[in-house]
């Protein structure tokens, strides 16, 4: 193809004088930063990754790149994940939108009013006013009554807990407070709390073709979730050696493409159908007696709980046929183990969240499948680095954390999440309480989102109601920043280099590829300028432009290694890793080796030593220490009144492939997929209702209404509707009521009642 | 002699866009201009429902309708068989567009980018380019430097293969043989069909679309863009009627979408669950002529203002 030259092309826009943004110059008008000079610069190669969706670890990318401009992704050869889906692709047209947030901002109407005139301001002053803001409800309150929370991207967890922790409050909490954290939290209560068991474990595996015998995917989509993650699997299915049981109320592509059994379930059920397959194990003596009798607790009782759960009754509950129902037992029966979980955060959001999740990952033991090939396993030796990869010892969780850990503000309500959190992140699930309380006066939010929430509205109010309020971001959201004070420019992934990325044991350095947007910085930097500002300068090394390179010292300075790794260490091997060898050989069932408890005594972390059915943490804090089975606060079993007048089950906050959350809906290329929100229906209950594809419909539910665009689609259950959350306009966490599930504080999303009709 | 083919899994595919997003990317394409697609269609009842996902994409034919009625020349076949084009030849006159039987050419008339009153890094060399045709190359420039396709790239399912068909010890060779990818006829795209679904949802054989070569010339190269673009107003409204009852085209077709945008990408082919015949490629077919009397209204439009 011929290549055109810059001055062709002016010639030719000049001559076409098309589009209405022709200025009197006779074309088009770039933004200096965003035009390149000379499309024939010299190429030059980088290498990042991606943070669009926000899995660890994140996908690499290699960039091409003109003066200083990324213009083009390839395939970064040779780094665990590079398979880049359509929002990984879309990075560049993240990075280049016009709409970015480039300068600190405060706004200039007093807080409730409509718009908040943003005006822009220097570093200096935000810093400044951030610094007098927080000292003041310090001196007047006390520290901890500061939040400190992260949302997307997640990256700037262990940064703000240094800030959090160092300022004294211990109030650090993130999005995970609806996400991820309930799974650890389930997995905590069956193998003790100590953070590396439960997060090796918290989401299942896929399976290893040749050893594993039987894989349950479980509320998963990884084809949508997960993309990077799909060609493995399908490579592993293709391999012909493990079964299949796929648990989901939808028909997905995952269905499609692992399925041997697909049990089409009630949403909100699946503690049922999981002490059904207990029940079926053990009654037909299916079950590992040796591992059961050795390294369990309260089996007796799990096993005649679960004795409830007959085939006949559980198809019921689960509105699953029976024949399907015995197919999957009989997979489970004759394959034998070990088997694997493969899961996600569906579970957490039902109102028994907890304790179906711990139902389904019961089975992990009860068929012997713990930390054996082929099952699922606790890696070996743990390395010092948190869950988001830089070490404890940098985010000060360990130094710091214990001494404040009396001023949480989340142990009144969720004492269970309190006193199995070793990692320091407060449940937020009640910040309308903690604010309404004073026990909350401000915060310090990267990249929050008050949508992420049910009754969103209530969170709003909370931001607002607060003394003071700051926020980092990429963009000015609306549905969050109109209820702030003030407002951050945050750089991008390629802008940046903290934290750190770590593949098993392999470490990766990110070196910035571009230089900031704007006056945009990097969260890691923004908390070193905040730290300083505040009184720190020591702790955060005097902010400024160094802050990244100082953070990453600081964690490799502290990281636990034989022979110790340096930036430059780092710097040399990029865009390769450096690789902490084992000191062993990596090692099977280490609960027999006494390398799963600090004491180094064999077993697990749990108050009895054992893998706990029946909790004893549960039990000390008045729960039913069985993984019970209950309905869902809103159900057509629950509530058959409800029922009457909203005869749909509500499941929202499914992936689609596009987008993540609220994110990225201002990228045309994604944009184009999905450009409004979306209710998805089974052809026969649009067929009830009248209704057709593409129609606008009102979805309603007790707690609220909204309107969206109908899709009539084969792959929602007949009874079920199916929303994608996160659009400001058709908010679907509106209608969702805060029941929050009593152990965890998780909403639920995928359970509840709620009606279709024509707009 | 060689010959570059595409096997499009479609057991493998996820309907994630990837193919779509990685190649706009790549050509950094005007708003609505894909050079690929992902139609969903959906078929059977139940729980032994489905929704697949048709690739689309140029099917770079044996012998090519759309080269033939190019008056300038700006369009061939090269000898490896993928169709190119050369942009500064092209005079937009859109009769390739209009010949292509697969809705694979786009006219490209709109000076838009993807944000309006900017133009990002990635489109600095597309949006230079006004009033021409534009389509899926099989990345050309890439292959002839030993890469792959854009699309074959970053697909997460690994769902396409492309290479030489003709040398049969190649990767592609083996793997039409292995999983027994089926040949569009007359095109260099073979698909692998998953269970259950309707071979009629492919696209179809070139000859069944365009009848003999010489026939095709005549018809629309002597066609004016306009008697096309007043054709297909009435079988828009007949289209639209088969919606009500059971195949179904895009629901979003370039009408209402306002952008030119593929119907057939965004939307479901085929509706609630009933099997469908053909409706796929037959659709693709009205679509795109919708789409070019919208393109020339809009032209239109512009030219007015």
């Amino acid at each position: 193809m011929p290549k055109i030259s810059r001055r062709q092309f002016l010639k030719l826009t000049a001559a076409s004088a098309a589009g209405a943004a022709a200025a009197s110059t006779g074309f088009f008008v770039y933004p200096d930063h965003q035009a390149l000079a000379d499309s024939n610069a010299p190429e030059e190669v980088k290498y990042s990754h991606c943070v669009m969706c926000n899995h660890g670890p994140r996908c690499g990318m290699k960039l091409i790149i003109k003066e200083g401009k990324v213009y083009r992704i390839e395939k970064r050869e040779g780094y665990g994940n590079n398979l880049l889906c359509a929002k990984g692709v879309a990075a560049i047209q993240e990075l280049y939108a016009p709409d970015r947030l480039l300068y600190p901002m405060k706004r200039t109407t007093p807080k409730g009013s409509e718009d908040p005139k943003w005006e822009r301001i220097s570093w200096d002053e935000a810093l400044a006013t951030i610094a007098e803001k927080l000292n003041d409800v310090k001196a007047k309150y006390g520290a901890e009554k500061v939040l400190f929370m992260t949302g997307d991207p997640k990256e700037p967890r262990s940064a703000l807990q240094r800030l959090a922790f160092t300022f004294g409050s211990p109030n650090m909490g993130t999005e995970s407070s609806t996400c991820y954290k309930a799974t650890e939290l389930a997995t905590k209560l069956l193998y003790g709390p100590e953070w590396f068991t439960a997060s090796s474990l918290a989401t299942g595996a896929g399976p290893t073709p040749g050893k594993t015998k039987v894989c349950i995917i479980w509320g998963n989509n990884p084809a949508w979730c997960a993309p990077f993650s799909y060609n493995g699997m399908k490579n592993g299915k293709e391999s012909g050696t493990v079964k299949y049981i796929v648990v989901d109320p939808r028909i997905t592509p995952t269905v499609h493409a692992f399925a041997d059994v697909h049990l089409q379930i009630r949403p909100g059920t699946d503690g049922a159908l999981a002490l059904c397959f207990a029940n079926a194990l053990i009654e037909n003596d299916a079950y590992d007696k040796d591992f059961v009798e050795n390294w369990t607790h309260g089996f007796e009782e799990y096993a005649a709980y679960a004795k409830e759960f007959t085939v006949e009754k559980t198809a019921e509950i689960c509105e699953i046929p029976v024949e399907k129902l015995e197919e999957a037992i009989n997979i489970l029966l004759t394959e034998g183990s070990p088997i694997v979980c493969k899961s996600a955060a569906a579970f957490p959001h039902h109102t028994n969240g907890i304790n179906n999740y711990r139902a389904i990952m019961s089975l992990i033991p009860l068929t012997g499948s713990l930390d054996v090939p082929g099952g699922l396993k606790i890696a070996d030796e743990p390395l010092n680095f948190d869950e988001w990869q830089m070490t404890f010892e940098f985010a000060r969780s360990n130094d710091l954390l214990p001494q404040l850990d009396h001023l949480r503000v989340d142990r009144e309500y969720f004492p269970v999440w309190a006193d199995t959190d070793q990692q320091g992140s407060v449940q937020l699930n009640r910040l309308p309480e903690y604010v309404e309380t004073g026990a909350i006066r401000a915060c310090v939010m990267l990249g929050g989102n008050a949508m992420m929430w049910p009754q969103s509205h209530l969170y709003q109010k909370a931001f607002q109601d607060m003394e003071f309020c700051v926020a980092a971001d990429f963009y000015i959201r609306p549905w969050t920043h109109n209820y702030v004070d003030m407002v951050l420019p945050a750089a991008m992934s390629w802008e940046r280099s903290c934290p750190l990325t770590v593949f098993g044991r392999k470490i990766y350095l990110r070196e910035p590829v571009v230089a900031p947007a704007g006056e945009a910085r990097s969260d890691y930097r923004i908390c070193c300028d905040i730290g300083t500002a505040l009184g720190y300068s020591e702790e955060f090394w005097g902010g400024g432009e160094e802050s990244e390179k100082n953070c990453i010292k600081e964690s490799l300075r502290t990281l636990k290694v034989d022979t110790p790794i340096t930036y430059e260490d780092l710097q040399a091997a990029s865009p390769n890793p450096v690789e902490i060898p084992l000191k062993g050989e990596a090692q099977n069932k280490k609960y027999e080796l006494g390398l799963l408890r600090p004491d180094g005594q064999p077993g697990f972390t749990t108050p009895t030593g054992k893998v706990e059915f029946v909790s004893e943490i549960l039990r000390e804090h008045g729960f039913d220490p069985l993984p019970t089975y209950n309905e869902p606060v809103l159900s057509p079993v629950s509530t058959p009144d409800v029922y009457k007048e909203y005869p749909l089950i509500m499941c929202s906050g499914s992936r689609v492939p596009i987008y993540t959350h609220s994110k990225e809906r201002n990228l045309p290329w994604l944009n184009q997929f999905m450009p409004e929100p979306i209710v998805r229906l089974n052809p026969a209950d649009a067929e009830a209702r009248g209704l057709k594809d593409g129609d606008m419909v009102k979805l309603s539910s007790p707690h609220g209404e909204l309107t969206a665009k109908l899709e009539v689609t084969v792959i929602v259950k007949a009874g079920v509707i199916d929303m994608f959350h996160g659009w400001d306009k058709a908010n679907v966490n509106e209608l969702i009521g805060r029941d929050f599930d009593p152990i965890s504080g998780f909403p639920p999303y995928k359970e509840g009642l709620c009606q279709v009709t024509k707009a | 002699m060689s010959k570059y083919g595409m096997v499009l899994n479609l057991d493998r595919c996820i309907g994630c866009y990837a193919c779509v997003v990685a190649c706009k990317m790549c050509y950094g394409t005007r708003p609505g201009v894909n050079y690929n697609a992902v139609n969903k269609v959906e078929y059977g009842e139940g729980q032994d429902a489905r929704q697949r996902y048709v690739l689309t994409m140029c099917m770079h034919c044996d012998n090519p309708p759309c080269v033939d009625v190019c008056p300038t020349g700006a369009t061939w076949k090269t000898e490896e068989g993928p169709v190119v084009i050369d942009y500064e030849a092209c005079i937009g006159c859109g009769a390739c567009v209009n010949a292509c039987p697969y809705e694979a050419r786009h006219l490209v008339v709109d000076d838009e980018t993807s944000f309006e009153g900017s133009v990002a890094p990635y489109e600095e060399e597309s949006s230079a380019r006004l009033n021409v045709a534009e389509k899926c190359t099989f990345c050309y420039e890439r292959v002839k430097n030993g890469d792959q396709p854009m699309c074959t790239v970053f697909c997460p399912g690994q769902c396409r293969i492309f290479g030489d068909v003709e040398d049969p010890e190649s990767d592609i060779s083996k793997y039409i043989a292995e999983r027994g990818a089926v040949n569009i006829e007359g095109t260099s795209i073979w698909y692998v069909v998953p269970e259950g679904m309707d071979m009629s949802m492919l696209p179809k054989p070139l000859a069944e679309l365009v009848g003999a070569p010489t026939e095709t010339e005549t018809t629309a190269a002597g066609e004016p863009a306009e008697t096309t673009a007043a054709g297909t107003n009435e079988s828009s409204a007949a289209t639209s009627a088969a919606n009500e009852s059971t195949t179904q085209a895009a629901p979003a077709s370039s009408g209402d979408s306002g952008s030119g945008i593929d119907g057939g990408m965004i939307g479901i082919l085929g509706g609630s669950a009933v099997v469908l015949a053909g409706a796929a490629v037959a659709l693709n077919v009205k679509n795109k002529k919708e789409k070019a009397a919208d393109q020339n209204e809009n032209k239109g439009g512009k030219g007015n203002a």
